[in-house]
């Protein structure tokens, strides 16, 4: 599958997260939010008992960096995995956009560029 | 972390994910907010026991517990604390659950700064708002009833809920069919809560022009446009520290839906003419008669307006779902009435309260109101009887059976009769048609077309009126 980086981000909206303190703060902040989402990329392995929890993290991290497809489809993976129905295929998407978000992030250095 | 005065205006976080976590520290930081911070449901639990914060942050969703037992344990401990409930999960029924359960307030990611600080400054407020232990509103439990008469399974939960959200600032969304009550709803839920010495002002949308009402809800100032000749303090200022009802709320332009979205947002009101926003402390009642989803559908409601208010949504029950309240509520009217008037009657009679238990009651207990006052001005008792009531009503009842051989109308043949007109107009012609072969009994009418009875009182209203101004041009 490709991987579509196009659109992952809202850069306004992370932009506007990270620029909010100093500089160092936001570095710690760009950083720890990297941090997080290869946590969660981990713990979205198939079988995995926290998958549903991991889902509604994914859901209101990427929300708040702009990353609404993102958080979209963490939202219905957390109700499928509620449901009692686990979507495979749609945890490989999940993981898939969570690299999306990775790629724009590690390659993002103009996000920090105005603070 | 800041070391503060004293540890209770410490503000406790808990929220899992880090990143999230330093984001929101950061926000309150900035705002001069001594944080501390927890990424567990033990971790915060313990932080609690240690600080007693007045103000809490709690994520909802937590790798050890659910939100919803943290926050049980920290206000049973400590009845007072300010919990805002914050979560990737926007649905209504866990905001419900969560306000009924005693949070303040609820907050759904993403937001941004300027809300989370609105909702601790709220929340802070509100703790200056809040009553000695003595007169806590479960004190006060008898007072709903005071002014609520009836004992329906209905109206109980109508009082249930009142009680449960009076305590939090949860936005509550009143709903039910003209004259059922939904002002005094309003005013029991701030009469139940913390706020109670605060002001209600209720601002009827419905009312007032439309060019007006932005002015009557956050107020203007001298000369900001032709009429305003000195300034004016709006609604949402003048219930500073207390309740705010807006009732018939969907009759507000989509412009000022707008703006009021914004207020509810930032709890900062700019008054016409002025440039800079000032912070107000007001809890949101509203109230429809109309089915607020439908006006979402129709494009007339913003739908995130419309998800703003309805946090809590309490459903008043037309009269005739009430069952014996009807009787109930005549015979307290009556006794009330005739003292006024000085006239001696004792209640109702049998066949009154069998005929009163079947009628519709399209105004619901407004209608009744208006019937049994006229009753009392023009007799003397000692019972209401049937023939002292008005016509127009025993009409409603279906009484009078449908004329065997009514003449049978002009009916349209097929579809090509209804060419040309508007879906107003043949909708007119179908619930006129039904009406002249149910004899005009209304009832019989709304169960042929199945609606209810209020709609087609509601369409017949506003035929007479469209008439009346067509005859009058």
């Amino acid at each position: 599958m490709n991987i579509q980086v196009d659109g992952a981000i809202d850069r306004e909206v992370l932009n506007r997260l990270l620029t909010v303190g100093d500089a160092a703060l936001s570095k710690r902040l760009h950083d720890q939010i990297i941090a997080d989402l290869k946590r969660l990329k981990d713990t979205l392995e198939p079988g995995s008992s926290a998958c549903a929890i991991a889902a509604h993290e994914v859901k209101g991290l990427a929300a708040t960096i702009g990353a609404s497809r993102l958080a979209g489809m963490a939202e219905t993976l957390q109700g499928c995995i509620e449901n009692g129905k686990p979507d495979a295929a749609l945890q490989a998407r999940v993981n898939t956009e969570i690299s999306a978000v990775l790629e724009l992030l590690s390659a993002g250095k103009d996000f920090r560029a105005r603070s | 972390m800041r070391q503060s005065v004293s540890s209770s205006d410490t503000i406790l976080l808990i929220e899992d994910t880090p990143s999230l976590q330093m984001l929101y520290a950061s926000a309150l930081q900035r705002a001069g907010y001594a944080v501390e911070a927890s990424g567990t449901a033990a971790e915060g639990v313990a932080s609690f026991e240690k600080l007693r914060p007045d103000v809490v942050l709690l994520d909802l969703v937590l790798p050890d517990g659910t939100g919803l037992e943290v926050m049980q344990q920290m206000l049973a401990r400590q009845p007072h604390t300010r919990v805002i409930v914050i979560t990737a999960n926007g649905s209504i029924n866990r905001a419900v659950e969560m306000m009924r359960a005693g949070a303040h307030e609820f907050l759904v990611k993403p937001f941004d700064d300027q809300r989370l600080l609105a909702a601790v400054q709220n929340a802070r407020r509100a703790l200056r708002h809040r009553p000695p232990p003595a007169i806590r509103p479960e004190a006060a439990e008898p007072a709903i009833g005071a002014r609520f008469i009836g004992a329906s399974p209905a109206m109980k939960a109508v009082h249930d809920k009142i009680r449960s959200v009076a305590r939090s600032m949860a936005t509550v969304f009143i709903t039910g069919e003209s004259g059922t009550g939904k002002e005094l709803c309003a005013e029991a839920v701030h009469q139940f809560s913390p706020r109670a010495r605060g002001p209600f002002i209720a601002l009827n949308c419905g009312a007032i022009p439309v060019d007006l009402l932005e002015s009557e809800v956050f107020g203007h100032l001298r000369g900001s446009f032709t009429g305003a000749i000195s300034d004016k303090q709006g609604a949402a200022a003048a219930a500073d520290g207390g309740t705010l009802f807006l009732d018939e709320v969907c009759e507000m332009d989509l412009n000022l839906q707008t703006k009021l979205l914004r207020f509810l947002q930032t709890s900062t009101i700019t008054p016409v003419g002025a440039t800079r926003p000032r912070k107000v402390d007001v809890r949101i009642v509203c109230a429809t008669n109309r089915n607020p989803l439908e006006e979402v559908r129709a494009g007339r409601f913003r739908e995130d307006l419309y998800y703003r208010l309805h946090v809590v949504p309490i459903f008043m029950p037309p009269l005739r779902e009430r069952g014996e309240d009807v009787i109930e509520i005549a015979e307290a009217l009556v006794a009330e009435m005739a003292q006024e008037e000085g006239h001696a009657f004792t209640g109702l009679d049998q066949d009154v309260k069998a005929l009163f238990r079947r009628l519709p009651w399209p105004g619901n207990v407004r209608q009744l109101i208006n019937v049994l006052r006229n009753v009392v001005v023009l007799n003397d008792g000692p019972q209401v009887t049937r023939a002292m009531l008005p016509p127009d009503l025993l009409s409603d009842a279906g009484q009078e059976p449908a004329p065997p051989s009514a003449p049978e109308p002009v009916r349209p043949h097929g579809l090509e009769a209804l060419a040309g007109r508007t879906l107003a107009q043949i909708e007119r012609m179908v619930i006129e048609d039904s009406l002249r072969r149910h004899g005009d009994s209304v009832p019989k009418t709304a169960r042929e077309l199945d609606v209810s009875a209020s709609t087609i009182y509601r369409k017949l209203e506003a035929w007479k009126r469209a008439d009346a101004q067509a005859q009058g041009e």
